[in-house]
């Protein structure tokens, strides 16, 4: 009995320094993944499926990387004013124009639908979405907006993608990028760092948390982790209990 | 008397010193057109003009306004480490299949294959995707901000540093 038991934990040995040691190694260590990655919400690259859309100022441009290793242009799309963020959920895009939040139907990526516009004064700011609502922010110092001093958050309701309507708005400070999970949307608010609210009501927002003391500009939201951007580092929270928010580590610029 | 001409050495002194105009401004970076289009691994370096943020599997992805990406192995979130930089000049975005990252690389769109996280190879080209960004003057800087002229001659301008100029001839005037 003995005599197997001991093979058995010199392996298990071996196999954990294998796991451990092999630090930059894809095959063993960190991995790269599988699928596409996670982009904060200033973002002008997006991939859905097997495409990826670029934006350009005034173009929407849409290419093929079903072949990992080459890259087929399939089309571009005009838009009549600069676009500045792009963000994609499932069969949608959303685009942040300096003329309002464009949405498209991208389920054929050779016959791509345009489906609204949802204008709100000069913006071009950054927009996320689940199925039911898409959330915006406004700031007044963005460098596409001319004369509106509306620093607000605006929920507004995409059931019917054809006919997006507001649902509320919230006044903030200097709102910059934001992500959502199943039931928060998490701002950054500038030098009042990160303010998240309990969406349950869409018409009106709960503030129930926030993470304050850091100049916060953009963030990624990820399986109960927050990756957060600012002046001053970049920033991990795991937000399990929403209401304790625990910081795992900075890297500090 | 000697402490009066004294006096008038120390004003003439400082007055000359005066008349010459250093102001706080940029000076745009340079890199020959070919280096400009040279994707590389590099030594991890430290985040100063940050970007974006993008993550995918235990990478976090750190943007180098222009410059490039700081990859963070985030294997441990309790402590990331900067583990090397991607060269890519005139970067603003990037995004990730599998082991292909996409990137803008001034005007070209690159596929950079990065299965070896430390030896990034760039695997297409699509030339002029984007238009030719701004080379003369530096972007979203306050109105009047002095800057010193660009010299097309010296290469393709990658970025701007803050530096104290010598009478400067250019500003903005957006």
């Amino acid at each position: 009995m003995k005599a197997i038991y001991i093979p058995l934990i010199i392996l298990s040995v071996i196999f954990i320094g294998c796991t451990k040691d092999s630090g930059s190694d894809i095959g063993g260590g960190p991995n790269v993944g599988g699928e596409s990655g996670k982009a904060g919400s200033m973002a002008k690259f997006t991939i859905s499926g097997d495409n990826l859309f670029i934006i350009n100022k005034h173009q929407l441009k849409v290419f093929d990387i079903s072949d990992p290793s080459q890259l087929n242009h399939t089309s571009t799309l005009e838009v009549n004013y600069g676009i500045e963020t792009v963000f994609s959920l499932n069969n949608h895009l959303f685009i942040g124009a300096e003329d309002g939040m464009y949405i498209y139907d991208i389920a054929d990526a050779n016959n791509i639908l345009y489906l609204s516009r949802y204008e709100h004064i000069q913006s071009c700011d950054p927009v996320v979405a689940n199925d039911t609502l898409a959330f915006i922010t406004l700031n007044s110092q963005s460098s596409c907006r001319w004369q509106n001093g509306a620093n607000q958050l605006d929920v507004i309701d995409i059931s019917n993608m054809v006919y997006p309507q507001l649902i509320s708005s919230l006044n903030m400070q200097n709102p910059k990028g934001l992500g959502i999970d199943s039931t928060h949307v998490f701002v950054c608010d500038g030098s009042n760092g990160v303010k998240i609210f309990d969406f349950s009501n869409p018409s009106y927002l709960q503030e129930i948390s926030g993470i304050s003391g850091i100049d916060a500009y953009d963030v990624i939201i990820n399986n109960k982790r927050l990756y957060l951007i600012g002046e001053t580092g970049l920033f991990q929270y795991n937000f399990e209990n929403i209401h304790q928010i625990e910081l795992l580590s900075n890297i500090l610029f | 008397m000697r402490q009066l001409l004294l006096a008038i050495a120390v004003f003439l002194l400082f007055f000359n010193g005066a008349s010459v105009t250093k102001v706080d401004g940029l000076k745009p970076v340079y890199v020959s057109p070919e280096e400009a289009k040279i994707i590389k691994s590099l030594a991890p370096r430290d985040i100063e003009n940050h970007g974006k943020i993008y993550i995918k599997g235990d990478y976090i992805f750190v943007g180098e306004k222009y410059q490039g990406v700081h990859i963070i192995n985030n294997s441990d979130p309790r402590s990331p480490e900067n583990i090397g930089f991607l060269q890519i000049y005139g970067n603003n975005d990037i995004a990730i299949k599998g082991q292909t990252l996409y990137a803008d690389n001034l005007t070209d769109l690159v596929l950079i294959d990065i299965s070896d996280i430390h030896h990034a190879v760039e695997i297409q080209r699509v030339e002029n995707v984007y238009e030719a960004g701004n080379q003369n003057y530096p972007e979203n800087q306050a109105y009047h901000t002095y800057f010193e002229c660009v010299d097309p001659e010296k290469g393709v301008v990658v970025g701007w540093v803050r530096e104290q100029l010598i009478d400067p001839k250019c500003f903005t005037t957006y």
